[in-house]
C-alpha cells in the first residue's frame, strides 16, 4: 500500500515543504513595516530606511537581549529638539503618515542621506573594531557570539589567518547576511586583499572592511 | 506666529544670514541647471478664508448678515495690473509692497465631490482626491537632478498621501544645525574615499543588469557624485539657533541657503497651526473670532519671507526671489457663514468650501500683479436668489458659499455666464494652475493634470506665465 502510493505521498510532502519554505519570513522582511504593502511606486527606488537597517544590524550583530540605537552616532537631541523638531532620523528614511495613509520619506538615495549613513555606519564600524583592542565592542554594544568570533578573526590583520577566505567569509556573513549574491562577496574579498589596505593597521582596516560591506546596494536598498 | 519683537529679532539675524549667504560659495547649484529655478510652496492647511486675504467682501454684507467679518474693518478694492478687481482685507496690508511681484488667483475650484480636508489636500498636491504622485518631485525631473526633490519644513501636518515622497526630507532648522555640527567634527568625506569608490564599482555592476535594484543603484551612483559637495555645503551652512518653535522666516532662511547650495529643487513649508495655536479651520465661534489675529500674523510672516527672498542674493545678479517660484495655498476656502438652521449669525464660524480656493503666486516664471478668477456673491445684490446661477444652487442650496465664477482659461477672463447646471469644466480648476506650474518648469507633458482618469490634460493657465 505504502509502496504503491509512494510517488503520490512524495509529491504531497514536497509540496508542503515548498509552501512552508516560501512562507518563512526572513528577519529582513519582518523589519520592513507591513504598511509598505499598501504603497506603490517607491520600493524599487528606495533604501530600506532607518528602522529597517537598525533592526537588521541588531539581529545580525547583537546578543538576543541587546538593543541597537544607530541614532547615537549622529545625534543627541535635547529635550527641546525632541519636542520642536530636530531629529535627523527623518533624513534616513522613515514612515510618515496620518494613521490612514503612510509613506516612506527620505529613503530615496540622495547625497544628504548617503552622507549621514556614512557617518552612522562608520561610527558603528569603529565601535565594533574595539573588540580587537579591549575584547569588548565600544558603545556598550553586547555582541552575539558569531559576530564576536567574526571580528576576532580579523583582529590579527594582516597577519595569521585574517585574510583567509574562511575568516573573511565569517565577517561578511555577520555583516551582510544573505542579502547579496556570491559575486559580491568575491568582489569584496578582492577589495580587502587589494593594495588599498597595504600599510593599514587592524584598527584602520577593519572599519573600512565593514563599511565596504554595508556601503553596498544589496545592504542599503530595498530588494 | 511672530510677535513684533520676534520679527525684529529674526529680521536682524536674517540680515546676518544674507551676509553669510553672499559669502558661501555656491557648490553645485550653478551647474545643476543653466538657469536655476526653485519652487517654494507655502501651505496653510485647514482651509484658508479668502475673505481675510484677497477675496474679501464689503462690510455692508456683514451688516446684512451675509458674511462673517470679525476684523470689523472695511475691505479695500484691489485692482490687478490686468485691470481685474477684487476686494482685499486690510489684514493683507503688510504684503502690499510686494504685490507687484505676486499674482492673486481667486475662485479656483477644487474637487467637487468631496468637502473633506484630505481629499482636497490630495487634489491640490497630486491632482487626485485619493493621493498619488506629488507635483514637487516632478519639478526635479527637468535638467540635472538635484540631491533632494524637496525639503519639508515648518513642521505642520497636511494629511495628503504622496506616493513619490521618498526623495524628500523633512528638515527643521535645529536638525540642519545639528547635522552641520556633526559634519564639521567628522573627517571630510572626499570623492576619492576608498569605500565610496568601491561602492561605485558595485553600483555600476548592478546598473548593467536587469535586477530590481538597477534604478536605485543608478540613484545611489548619482548621490555618490554629490556626496562630497553636500558634506562641504552642510559643514559651511550657518544657521541661527532657534529657541522653541522655529519661525517661518527661520525655516525659509534655511531653505534659501540650501537652494543656493543646490541641495533641493523645491521646499514645502507647512504652517503648524497646532503648535502656534493659529487655527484656521474655524468651525467654532472661538476660532472664528481669532481670525483677525491669525491672518494678520500670517500676512506679517509672508511679508517677512518676501522681504527675505527679495533682499537675499542668490548670486551676484539675482535675488533668491528671482530664481524661485513662490506659491501660497490651502486645500480649499471657507463658507461665508454657517447655516442659520445650525447657528445664529452672531455666533457663526465657517465651514469648508471646495468650490473656491485662492492662491498667491509669484517669482521666477510668473507674471506678478495680476488678479485672475473671481467668486460670486460679491455684493448684496449678487446674493439675491435671482442673481445666483442654477449651478451654484445645485451645490449650495443655502447660499452659504461664494463659489468661483465661470472662467475662460484660454483668455484668462471671468465669464458672466450663469450656467444652469454645475460642470467642472466651466470653471477655473486647480489642475489648470498646476499645469501652468509644469509649464513654468518645462516639465514633461505626461505629468499634466486632467479632470478625469486618462482624460486629456486641462488647459494650462498660461496668463500666469511671464
Amino acid at each position: 500500500m505504502l509502496q504503491k502510493n509512494f510517488p503520490f505521498l512524495l509529491i504531497i510532502v514536497l509540496t508542503i515543504a515548498i509552501v512552508a519554505c516560501g512562507k518563512k519570513k526572513s528577519h529582513d522582511d519582518e523589519s520592513v513595516p507591513p504598511i509598505a504593502l499598501n504603497l506603490t511606486g517607491e520600493g524599487a527606488n528606495s533604501m530600506r530606511g532607518y528602522y529597517a537597517i537598525n533592526n537588521i544590524l541588531q539581529e545580525r550583530l547583537l546578543a538576543d537581549d541587546a538593543k541597537l540605537d544607530l541614532s547615537v552616532y549622529f545625534e543627541s537631541p535635547t529635550a527641546e529638539e525632541q519636542i520642536f523638531g530636530g531629529s535627523l532620523v527623518d533624513l534616513l528614511g522613515v514612515y510618515k503618515g496620518d494613521g490612514l495613509n503612510s509613506s516612506l520619506r527620505g529613503a530615496q538615495p540622495n547625497a544628504l542621506n548617503m552622507t549621514l549613513w556614512f557617518l552612522t555606519l562608520d561610527g558603528l564600524a569603529r565601535d565594533l573594531t574595539k573588540v580587537c583592542e579591549t575584547g569588548q565592542a565600544g558603545g556598550d554594544l553586547k555582541l552575539n557570539v558569531a559576530a564576536q568570533n567574526a571580528l576576532r578573526g580579523v583582529c590579527a590583520f594582516p597577519e595569521g589567518d585574517s585574510m583567509q577566505t574562511a575568516t573573511l567569509r565569517s565577517l561578511w556573513d555577520a555583516a551582510m547576511g544573505f542579502d547579496a549574491p556570491e559575486e559580491e562577496f568575491t568582489a569584496w574579498q578582492e577589495y580587502v586583499r587589494s593594495e588599498e589596505f597595504n600599510y593599514m593597521t587592524a584598527k584602520e582596516a577593519i572599519p573600512q572592511m565593514l563599511m565596504a560591506v554595508w556601503y553596498s546596494p544589496y545592504f542599503l536598498l530595498r530588494n | 506666529m511672530q510677535t513684533r519683537r520676534d520679527f525684529l529679532k529674526v529680521g536682524a539675524s536674517s540680515v546676518g544670514c544674507a551676509y553669510v549667504a553672499a559669502q558661501t560659495p555656491m557648490l553645485f547649484g550653478a551647474e545643476a541647471t543653466a538657469e536655476p529655478h526653485f519652487f517654494l510652496q507655502i501651505i496653510i492647511p485647514g482651509g484658508v478664508d479668502p475673505s481675510y486675504f484677497f477675496d474679501a467682501r464689503p462690510l455692508e454684507m456683514t451688516a446684512a448678515k451675509l458674511i462673517q467679518n470679525y476684523s470689523g474693518t472695511e475691505a479695500i478694492l484691489y485692482t490687478g495690473s490686468n485691470g481685474q478687481q477684487t476686494w482685499r482685507s486690510q489684514l493683507m496690508n503688510p504684503l502690499m509692497p510686494y504685490m507687484n511681484k505676486i499674482s492673486v488667483i481667486n475662485g479656483v475650484h477644487m474637487v467637487a465631490a468631496f468637502d473633506g480636508h484630505p481629499q482636497n489636500m490630495n487634489f491640490l498636491l497630486t491632482g487626485n482626491a485619493f493621493g498619488g504622485e506629488g507635483q514637487l518631485p516632478h519639478f526635479n525631473m527637468t535638467g540635472k537632478k538635484l540631491p533632494l526633490d524637496y525639503l519639508e519644513v515648518g513642521g505642520g501636518f497636511f494629511g495628503a498621501d504622496l506616493q513619490n515622497a521618498a526623495g524628500s526630507a523633512r528638515l527643521s532648522v535645529n536638525a540642519a544645525r545639528n547635522l552641520s555640527e556633526k559634519f564639521r567634527n567628522a573627517p571630510a568625506l572626499a570623492a576619492e574615499n576608498s569605500v565610496l569608490r568601491q561602492m561605485r564599482k558595485r553600483t555600476a555592476n548592478l546598473q548593467n543588469n536587469t535586477s530590481g535594484l538597477a534604478q536605485a543603484s543608478w540613484l545611489l551612483d548619482q548621490s555618490l557624485d554629490q556626496t562630497p559637495q553636500v558634506n562641504q555645503l552642510l559643514k559651511n551652512i550657518n544657521l541661527a539657533e532657534t529657541k522653541g518653535a522655529e519661525t517661518m522666516l527661520q525655516s525659509i532662511s534655511m531653505v534659501g541657503e540650501l537652494f543656493r547650495g543646490g541641495l533641493a529643487r523645491s521646499a514645502m513649508y507647512v504652517f503648524d497651526q497646532f503648535r502656534t495655536g493659529a487655527f484656521i479651520d474655524t468651525h467654532s465661534i472661538e476660532s472664528a473670532k481669532n481670525q483677525p489675529k491669525v491672518y494678520g500674523d500670517i500676512a506679517n510672516d509672508l511679508a517677512s519671507v518676501m522681504k527675505h527672498l527679495s533682499e537675499t542674493p542668490f548670486d551676484d545678479k539675482r535675488s533668491l526671489f528671482d530664481v524661485t517660484t513662490v506659491m501660497v495655498c490651502s486645500e480649499f476656502a471657507r463658507t461665508m457663514r454657517q447655516s442659520a438652521s445650525f447657528i445664529s449669525f452672531e455666533s457663526t464660524g465657517t465651514d469648508h468650501n471646495q468650490y473656491s480656493n485662492s492662491f498667491l503666486i509669484g517669482g521666477k516664471g510668473i507674471r506678478g500683479g495680476l488678479v485672475l478668477g473671481a467668486t460670486d456673491m460679491e455684493s448684496i445684490a449678487a446674493c439675491q436668489k435671482e442673481a445666483i446661477s442654477g449651478a451654484h444652487l445645485a451645490v449650495d442650496r443655502e447660499n452659504l458659499m461664494a463659489i468661483g465664477k465661470p472662467f475662460n482659461v484660454a483668455t484668462a477672463t471671468v465669464s458672466s455666464d450663469r450656467p444652469a447646471e454645475y460642470k467642472a469644466e466651466h470653471y477655473l480648476n486647480c489642475a489648470s494652475v498646476a499645469n501652468a506650474l509644469y509649464d513654468a518648469f518645462g516639465c514633461d507633458k505626461k505629468f499634466y493634470r486632467s479632470m478625469e482618469r486618462n482624460g486629456p490634460p486641462v488647459p494650462s493657465l498660461k496668463a500666469l506665465l511671464a
